[in-house]
This record gives C-alpha cells, structure tokens and sequence, in this order.
C-alpha cells in the first residue's frame, strides 16, 4: 500500500516508525503477515524509494522483547523478497512527511546507490562455541605446566591453593586463546571464499570461538551453506556451530 | 518467506535455528542500521543496558577461577578412573553455570520480561547457556512453564 503522494496529517500521538528502506519498485506483497510493533506496517513511497513504517504511539516506550523481535522479523521478511536497508532499531520520525522530507528525500542518491549494491545478497551469521570440557581436555594434554597445577590444586581445598588455582586458570585462559586465534582463523578462511564481505564480532565468554557476519549473494548461497556444514562436521565434538539466516544486512550498512 | 524453523539439512552437524529468538535477534539487530539524524525522541528501553551486558565477561580473576575450577573437574581417566571427589564436582557443575550466567539472564528478564508470550526465549537461552548434557534435565521444567 503507497500512501505516497498525499501524506495525511498525522494526530499528535503519533508517530512513524521506520523499518527500512526498499526499492519502490520491490514487490513488496508480503507485509501484512508480518507481526509489527504498532498499527499495521504500509509502505511510503517517493520516487524510486519507499520507505517500510508503522504508526505507533511515540509515548509508549520501545524495546520490550515483542518490539525487538517485531523489528527483526519484518526485516527479514523483507529482505527475503528483496533488497533492504535495515534501519537501526527504534528510529522514528514525526509523521509521514517527515519520512519522506528528511529521509528519503535527502539520502536519495545514497540509498540507490546502496540498494544496488545489496541487491542479491543477505547475511548470514555464524557463531562457534567451544564444548568446554573436550577443548580444556586438550589444554591439559597438550600444556605441561597446566596438567601439572591442575594436580596439584584440585584435591586441595581452594583457600590452600588460591594462587595456584589463578595461576592455573590464566595459562588455561590464555591457551582457549590461542586455540580461539587458530580456529576462527580456520572458520573465516573456510567461508570467507563465500562471501562478498565478512565481519567479526567481539565475543566474550570461555565458551564462545567466534562469532562472524557474511554478506552472500544468492548465488554462492548453497556454496556458502555447505561449506559451513562441513565446517562444523570437522570441528564436531570440540565446537558447535550454528548458522542463523538469511537475514537482512545488518552488519552491511555503512557508517555514514 | 525466511523464517525457516529450526531444522538440520546436510550431515545435520550445524545447527540452523530460526533469527526469532531473542538472544540471537538482540546480537544481530543492536546498533546496526540507518542512523537518521531527525528522530522523534521515544524512549528506548533497556538497550544500553543489554549492551553493556553483552561483554560482561572480562579477564579478571574471577575469569581465572572459573577457568581452574572448569580445568579441575574434567573428568580424564588419568589415574586409571575417576575419583570420587571428582564426581562430586560434577554434580555442583549446574550451580556454577547458574552462576556466571545468572546476572546476564536476570538482566534480560528485568528488561523485556520473562512471563512475555511465546517460547522463542527460553529455548535460545537454553540453548546457549547450557552445556549439551544439561540439555535433557532442564526439559521438564520447561514444560511446567508451558502447561
């Protein structure tokens, strides 16, 4: 639905939240099953743009579980039926004029420029995690000094042992590191080839390896997707993998 | 539509989950996007705080310890065969968990709340926090929530 040409005035209480932005021309045919956050999502077109809103109440504060999920879930619909610039979570404007005066208006030709770019590809999100005990296991076999602290401090109550036990953990920390530098080069390395662009995320946590986005266009997808199958084969029994996506670009969009 | 559900192709050893579940939406979504210059001031809720809590772990001492404790009742049949105070530490294995992972949890509970409609949450966070062989005990509780 483009309530383009004549944007209404909006009541005071409220007001517009932007989802994305679309290519006008996109089929978008699919929106009315996405569950929003407000009053029914519409599109508002301008020239070659639209721009993906919801009326919502400006008062109600944003950010519980069901807006945060809403945002997601409208995005990836959308981008599974064609390019979209995400916009960051809880973006609002004042009404639906305003969408089109200092959104779409003003951004015009970065926003062609940028949907061109992204048309085809999607993100997909990998995320590694040690199973603790067998990569551990392997810190004990492999680091003398480890295998030889550990002997001594875990008969031992804690108090009597305080030092050793620090000791103990930061060489077994610091080995996990070296561990987590090998196999998320490993894991990039594997997928990278896939991908127009990669980005990794800081994680933290004793478990967790690595955590990465790729940008992947629709026709290396199935070359992408087997690649991380057989990754997460290989590393089977000392690091689970999951793969979330397709989804919209998220970690693709420029800072201006 | 993407919303693939859950569900194992291939050799089945990746895990696909569906981008619905709250812990994964809020990794993926938070500070990314558009930034416009000419919001509307709404108040947002809570997402400083997820984020802040996002990198809570840090190398510390307390990181240290739990790596030793961690390291210490790994089960590795040096001496032949597990010994008993061994398998006592096993059992304690769950309250540690809870531990480290409590305040990040609690914090997620604070913000979006925790009787909120569907299940997405709680799976994920199952999925996550927990080791693979806890898997199967936290079931049942589960399922009281649900009935």
């Amino acid at each position: 639905m483009a309530a383009a040409d004549a944007p209404t005035e909006a009541p005071v209480h409220e007001a517009c939240y932007v989802y994305g932005v679309v290519a006008a021309a996109t089929a978008v045919d699919d929106l009315s099953s996405s569950d929003g956050m407000g009053n029914g999502i519409s599109l508002i077109a301008d020239g070659s743009l639209a721009a993906v809103v919801e009326s919502i109440d400006p008062d109600r504060p944003l950010g519980v579980r069901r807006d945060v999920l809403a945002h997601s879930a409208v995005l990836n619909d959308l981008a599974a039926q064609g390019p979209v610039l995400p916009m960051r979570f809880g973006s609002v404007l004042a009404d639906e004029t305003a969408v089109v005066t200092e959104l779409l208006r003003p951004h015009r030709e970065r926003f062609v420029t940028m949907l061109d770019e992204i048309a085809g590809m999607s993100q997909f999100t990998v995320r590694a995690r040690y199973v603790l005990d067998a990569v551990l296991a392997e810190v004990v076999a492999q680091e003398p000094e480890v295998a030889e602290l550990r002997r001594r401090t875990r008969d031992l109550p804690e108090d009597a042992t305080h030092y050793d036990r620090i000791r103990l953990g930061e060489l077994v920390a610091k080995a996990v590191d070296g561990k987590r530098e090998v196999d998320g080069q490993r894991i990039l390395e594997k997928l990278a080839p896939y991908a127009a662009d990669h980005a990794v995320r800081d994680v933290s946590g004793m478990e967790e390896l690595i955590q990465a986005s790729f940008a992947v266009h629709e026709k290396r997808r199935q070359k992408f997707e087997a690649a991380a199958e057989d990754l997460a084969e290989e590393m089977e029994g000392r690091v689970r993998m999951s793969l979330v996506g397709p989804m919209a670009l998220y970690d693709f969009i420029p800072e201006e | 539509m993407t919303v693939a559900s859950s569900q194992r192709r291939g050799g089945g050893y990746l895990e696909r989950p569906a981008p619905s579940g709250l812990a994964d939406v809020i990794e993926v979504i938070l500070d990314k996007g558009l930034v416009i210059d000419a919001y509307v001031r709404v108040s947002l809720v809570g997402i400083e705080l997820i984020t802040i809590d996002a990198r809570i772990v840090i190398a510390s001492v307390d990181t240290y310890l739990r790596f030793a404790e961690a390291t210490n009742r790994l089960d590795l049949y040096e001496k032949g065969g597990k010994d008993l105070p061994e398998m006592a530490e096993g059992v304690m294995e769950g309250g540690a968990k809870g531990k480290t992972s409590g305040a990040l949890t609690g914090a997620k509970e604070a913000i979006f709340g925790s009787g909120d409609d569907d299940d997405d949450e709680d799976e994920d966070e199952e999925r996550e926090r927990r080791p693979r062989k806890k898997a199967a005990s936290s079931r049942p509780r589960r399922r009281e929530r649900e009935s």
